[in-house]
């Protein structure tokens, strides 16, 4: 039987880590891309390392840093009474970090797209660097940023490494359709993991072909 | 002592060489000022200087008593949205998501409902009070030139810099609309510095000329200049 549980609890994960994703990813963009300093290669690099750093290493960053001995951990539960590690909040966070980069890159290229003297012009109308950011760049960049959060969505829909890592594999509570099909698999229960498996693809392809929409439109504007 | 006008007096750097790409110094009063020269000669880079959208390497621009860069205090650089100079560029920028009207009211600093009111009346003021809602990429190359106009001087500048800005245009268009520009330049006072590469646009604008050549000013002088130039 498919594990409608898990699937629904990755699809909300993955909602909530994209937006979240989304927030950061445009502001941290949009510094990158109107910033001239050395610090924005490092700043770039960082941001972007979950793509190329292995899951299992991530996540015991993450764990490291969010754990409950640790200061942020500790600062979580006292503000919260919970933890962020082994419970849903740590799913979500490794949604967030799964999905950052991709709409960083994405942002990012599409903000830089902007054609300059559109910025220029705006800035000689009276419009300070926040009021272009948000009147400007962000309207022009929009369907570049989108993209970049439908391929977030896509990429945190399916995480396993980071979320074992640091929210483990616990049912009902931060069992992901991906841990899911990884214990049907190892329990022998093949037809469960085909199911699961099948709709995991059939979401993470419309998120890719949104993508590739929203992408191509972007490239139209201009 | 203070005088009324645009002193401009500036070095910019090449982006990557180790030299001066442009030297140019001039003052442009109230009126047109044309900057004449081939492409290549450092005319666009100057307005952008003027609009603080390049920063000059050395030098000194002024608008009557305000210093808005000085390379001897740079960090003192009037930011350009606080500098209320308008650049109506070549490609004229008009910004593709916005409409006719709200182009022009994006500059104008008032509440919401008088934003739209005097955006109409500069569109009205340009005779294309008709486009107020159409996206530019659906203007023709007169009306756009005119919106882009009509927003530069919506924003109520202190001075005026046109990069080409009648080059699209054929020229009864072009005739018109340079006579348009001039009653509202001569209205005000304001100071317009016009980049050309055209001789008979130079001739009937430019009350003082600034020649310039590889990034350098050759000359300056009245339009008689531009008789004495080999065709």
């Amino acid at each position: 039987m498919i594990d409608w549980s898990a699937l629904l609890l990755s699809f909300q994960v993955a909602c909530a880590g994209t937006l979240a994703a989304l927030v950061v990813g445009v502001v941290v963009a949009g510094v990158l891309s109107s910033s001239r300093s050395w610090a924005r290669d490092v700043v770039d690099a960082l941001v972007t390392a979950p793509l190329v750093v292995p899951p299992t290493v991530l996540g015991y960053y993450l764990l490291v840093m969010l754990g409950r001995n640790s200061p942020l951990g500790k600062a979580f539960e006292a503000l919260t009474g919970t933890t962020i590690v082994f419970t849903r909040t740590g799913v979500v966070v490794a949604a967030f970090v799964g999905a950052l980069p991709l709409i960083v890159k994405s942002a990012r290229a599409a903000m830089e797209q902007v054609d300059p003297r559109l910025i220029g012009a705006a800035r000689t109308l009276g419009a300070g660097p926040l009021r272009v950011f948000v009147t400007v760049v962000l309207p022009l960049a929009h369907s570049g940023i989108a993209a970049g959060a439908a391929l977030g969505f896509a990429r945190s829909l399916g995480d396993f490494g980071v979320t074992l890592m640091i929210a483990g594999n616990i049912a009902g509570l931060t069992r992901t359709a991906s841990l899911s099909i990884y214990d049907a698999v190892m329990g022998g229960r093949d037809s469960d993991a085909n199911g699961l498996a099948a709709l995991m693809t059939a979401l993470a392809i419309v998120a890719l072909t949104l993508a590739n929409r929203l992408t191509r439109r972007s490239s139209h504007d201009f | 002592m203070t005088s009324k006008g645009l002193d401009v007096d500036v070095r910019v750097a090449a982006r990557e060489a180790n030299e001066d790409r442009v030297v140019v110094a001039f003052r442009a009063g109230p009126g047109f000022t044309v900057l004449f020269g081939p492409s290549g000669a450092g005319k666009t880079t100057t307005l952008m200087a003027i609009a603080g959208l390049v920063r000059p390497r050395a030098g000194s621009i002024r608008l009557d008593d305000t210093v808005f860069f000085d390379g001897d205090a740079p960090q003192r650089e009037v930011a350009p949205h606080r500098r209320r100079i308008s650049l109506v560029f070549q490609s004229l920028a008009l910004f593709p998501h916005l409409s006719a009207a709200e182009n022009v009211a994006y500059g104008i600093a008032a509440p919401r409902l008088q934003r739209r009111e005097q955006a109409l009346s500069w569109l009205q003021r340009f005779r294309v009070g008709h486009v107020a809602r159409r996206r530019p990429e659906t203007l023709s190359g007169g009306e756009g030139q005119r919106v882009a106009l009509a927003r530069a001087l919506a924003a109520e500048p202190r001075a005026l810099l046109l990069d080409e800005p009648f080059s699209a245009l054929d020229d009864e268009l072009r005739v018109a609309l340079r006579d348009d520009l001039r009653s509202i330049v001569d209205e005000r006072q304001l100071p317009v510095v016009f980049v050309t590469h055209d001789r008979a646009e130079a001739r009937a604008l430019g009350q003082q000329v600034v020649l310039m050549s590889e990034g350098r000013v050759k000359a300056t002088g009245t339009v008689a200049l531009l008789a004495a130039l080999p065709a």
